[in-house]
């Protein structure tokens, strides 16, 4: 039977689309990583499917041999700290990330791998970051753990692997969902997104992918446990280990540039019962000089003070129009490891602010949700003063505000 | 609130919805987007993130259902007399909503690829919402006829510009410092566009060939919302774009088949709870507090896209040589701004989180003002053009 025009031009079309679709499919760009693995770890589909059933019933004598294989890998990267039990990771890179969740900070902590007992060192302690880092001897016999240098991909299969207060073996299967902009304390800006719902006994444990790779670290943020991604953990401690951050960590105190004046320093930062606040300096102060040395821009006052280390420096300082002198005493790392705790708590003076809208002068000034106003030009905030001077969406001229937040002070000037 | 109970809500609240907006003299569709955003997250949170989610099932058989009828458009012989006007005035409508949206987000220092993006972003015009007002008001003639069709191209238009422009910023490493290839990024504009037709094509195809064997609306139905979901499913699991893979539905059925017009009839009778649950979550989707932080890149974006399409169309359809009560009416017709333009903004936001949440703030913020106010000005000109029917509503017929 003949076909009619329009059959025929119908069937050529279908059969132009079918072309289509299947050299599309056979032509699809692979997913990297899983496709350069899948010779070394072979997991069906099935097998990871079944994944979720055993590990709920912890029958893991039942998963497949690779996939458990590929899990006591992961686990050989996932230390035990003790006296507090709690995970952490040890990386070749970076040496051993323990999360911040103690109440005191390690001098010298034992980690139980495996039956081995090794004392840590903290080689840096970095006040806002949620972790610390650790060295030990068992650093050198991390040479198999692999580092993600790509996201695993959206959908793929990954795991928490931790170990439990006896050592043994957690795992927590889910799917990856992405990376969100969620910060958690001031250096870190992104959370990688799973399904597996964390709790307390993943804290400190390790993300994996199917073919072993390491994607994240545990740690507790302000409000519950996340995932740090290993790249933004790297991106932070280069960004938190500057001079800015160094004197941060020794004196809990940083510098500004104050606006409209570019030859004058101001105190921007200062954190609760560190060396400059024991010594009396207080947010919005305007440095005049440290040790004698005329200060007139904030990395002036830096490098002034990571000139000297370790000694006591007079800081003249002008507040209020009065010049005033301080004395303040560098603190060793390990010093301030042994008096501060890791774990702020809510502070609970001033006015909590519960919203700042998207663009306005406060949000400019980075004011956020969570703050607690103190002062307003150096007058104690109440309810009155904060609608009076910072209540519209855009001030008419600029204020000087001084929020706490947990653990430290910050002085804000908010423009119009 | 589960999710059967929130299903019940919204169908009950958005025929209340229906029937008040009426005094207003204001599209349902309006109505049923204020009720959204009053029930959801953002004011009252009687329908909560958890709902919204669980009941995007909901969501996706709506927009296959709006995006299949507005595919029909694209029957040979009917579109071959207005097709040289459509694309006419497509081309300029979007390419100046394009070049004054960029223009005035540079003006508002935002650097040139999220200027660029956003210029992209606001070419789009909702197909959804403005079909659903042409279907209230039971619209038919040749403004309406005009106006879907530069909806559909449009809507085509603006998914191929994205694509591009995505992958032109990706090549140059301007925005997802890392990961893909050269061959990646132009597998996907390529494998988008050509491979979701083909997918659209082959499904038509299957339904306009299965739909002369039954007879029944129940089973024409049944054939009609599987053929849907078998695209969004395959779409999803082979990459491809729903909106094209419907679109290509739609054509093909309203090329191929014998019983467009029973399809038609089916849909019609079938769709509108599907449409009221899609328009009352996509208002919930809605943050009304955004409006609040849209600042000057909001506002500018607003406005250059207004006076973008206004102009655009008015220019378009004078050159095209359309009857002059064409000129005015046609840009207050396009209007509307949501479905792809809120799907574009997700998939950048999880493809470049940094850049994505940026421009998410500006976009959503400007689609809740457009789509309140698109409505009403596409029944506004509906109205004028005359192509309004009278509409029975109970025992009244109303004559708005």
């Amino acid at each position: 039977m003949l076909l009619s025009e329009r059959h025929r031009y119908g069937a050529t079309l279908a059969l132009i689309a079918v072309v289509i679709l299947v050299l599309g499919y056979l032509l699809r760009p692979a997913p990297a990583r899983l496709a350069k693995r899948a010779d070394d770890l072979t997991v069906t589909r099935a097998e990871i499917e079944n994944l979720q059933q055993l590990v709920r019933r912890n029958n893991l004598r039942n998963l497949s041999s690779n996939f458990v294989a590929m899990a006591e890998d992961a686990l050989a990267h996932v230390a035990l700290v003790q006296p507090w039990a709690t995970n952490a990771v040890l990386t070749p890179d970076l040496g051993l990330i323990v999360p911040k969740r103690l109440d005191a900070l390690p001098r010298q902590l034992s980690t139980s791998s495996g039956t081995l007992q090794q004392p840590i060192t903290p080689s840096a302690w970095i006040p806002g970051l949620p972790f610390l880092i650790g060295r030990t001897q068992l650093d050198a016999e991390v040479t198999r753990a692999s580092i993600a240098t790509r996201p695993p991909a959206q959908g793929g299969w990954v795991l928490v692997v931790a170990r439990n207060a006896f050592g043994q073996m957690l795992l927590s299967p889910g799917i990856f969902d992405g990376i969100i902009p969620a910060a958690c304390g001031p250096f870190i800006q992104n959370r990688l997104l799973t399904t597996i719902p964390l709790n307390q006994t993943h804290v400190g444990g390790g993300l994996f992918d199917l073919a072993g790779d390491l994607h994240g670290i545990v740690v507790p943020c302000d409000d519950a446990p996340a995932i740090i991604p290993i790249a933004e953990i790297r991106r932070a401690i280069g960004n938190a280990s500057t001079d800015a951050a160094l004197v941060l960590a020794r004196y809990g105190i940083q510098f500004a540039g104050k606006a409209g004046s570019p030859n004058t320093t101001i105190v921007s930062e200062l954190w609760d019962d560190w060396p400059a606040d024991q010594a009396g300096v207080q947010p919005g102060d305007e440095l005049i000089s440290v040790d004698g040395q005329p200060i007139a821009i904030p990395q002036d006052a830096v490098a002034t003070l990571l000139r000297n280390a370790n000694a006591e420096h007079d800081f003249r300082l002008r507040r209020e129009g009065r010049n005033v002198t301080s004395h303040v005493d560098a603190m060793s790392l390990q010093t301030a490891a042994n008096v501060r705790p890791a774990v702020y708590t809510e502070p609970s003076e001033g006015i909590a602010i519960t919203r700042v809208p998207r663009g306005s002068s406060a949000d400019t000034a980075e004011i956020a949700p969570g703050d607690r106003i103190l002062s307003i030009n150096g007058k104690p905030a109440n309810q009155a003063l904060i609608e009076e001077s910072c209540g519209q969406f855009r001030v008419a001229a600029p204020v000087n505000v001084v929020v706490s937040r947990p653990g430290r002070r910050v002085f804000k000037v908010v423009q119009p | 609130m589960n999710e059967l109970s929130s299903v019940a809500l919204i169908l009950l609240l958005s025929l209340m919805a229906g029937h008040l907006v009426k005094f207003l003299r204001i599209p349902e569709v309006t109505g049923y987007i204020l009720t959204g955003i009053i029930v959801g997250p953002s004011v009252l949170g009687w329908i909560n993130e958890q709902n919204l989610t669980s009941l995007s099932v909901f969501s996706e058989i709506a927009l296959a259902l709006i995006l299949f009828s507005i595919g029909s458009i694209f029957e040979f012989r009917r579109f071959r007399e207005i097709r040289a006007a459509v694309v006419r005035i497509t081309m300029l409508e979007s390419f100046s909503v394009l070049i004054l949206v960029s223009l005035s987000a540079l003006l508002a220092r935002q650097p040139w690829h999220v200027a660029l993006l956003l210029g992209v972003i606001a070419m789009e015009t909702g197909a959804a919402s403005t079909l659903m007002v042409m279907r209230e008001y039971n619209a038919s003639g040749p403004f309406t006829q005009m106006l879907t069709g530069v909806i559909a191209i449009n809507n085509l238009l603006c998914l191929g510009t994205f694509l591009l422009a995505t992958a032109v910023l990706q090549l140059t490493g301007t925005i997802g410092a890392s990961g893909s290839s050269l061959y990646e990024i132009v597998y996907l504009v390529i494998w988008q566009l050509l491979g979701s037709a083909a997918l659209g094509y082959l499904v038509g195809l299957l339904l306009s060939a299965w739909a002369t064997k039954v007879v029944e609306h129940g089973e024409t139905l049944i054939l009609l919302i599987g053929c849907l979901l078998l695209c969004a499913g395959l779409a999803a699991v082979l990459n491809l774009s729903t909106l094209v893979v419907s679109l290509a539905l739609g054509a093909t059925v309203a090329n191929f088949s014998a019983n467009t017009g029973r399809l038609a009839q089916v849909q019609s009778r079938t769709d509108p709870p599907f449409y009221a649950v899609f328009f009352v979550i996509a208002g919930a989707h809605l943050q009304i507090g955004l409006l609040k932080s849209l600042g000057a890149v909001g506002i500018a974006y607003i406005l250059a896209r207004l006076i973008g399409k206004l102009a655009g169309a008015f220019i378009g359809a004078r050159k095209a040589d359309l009857p002059s009560s064409f000129h005015r009416r046609l840009g207050p017709g396009i209007l509307a701004h949501a479905g792809l333009a809120i799907g574009l903004v997700l998939s950048l936001a999880r493809r470049f989180p940094d850049l994505g949440n940026e421009l998410s703030t500006i976009v959503l913020g400007a689609i809740l003002v457009y789509e309140i106010v698109g409505p009403i000005s596409v029944r506004h000109v509906l109205l004028q053009s005359g192509e309004s029917q009278a509409r029975t509503v109970g025992a009244l017929e109303v004559l708005d």
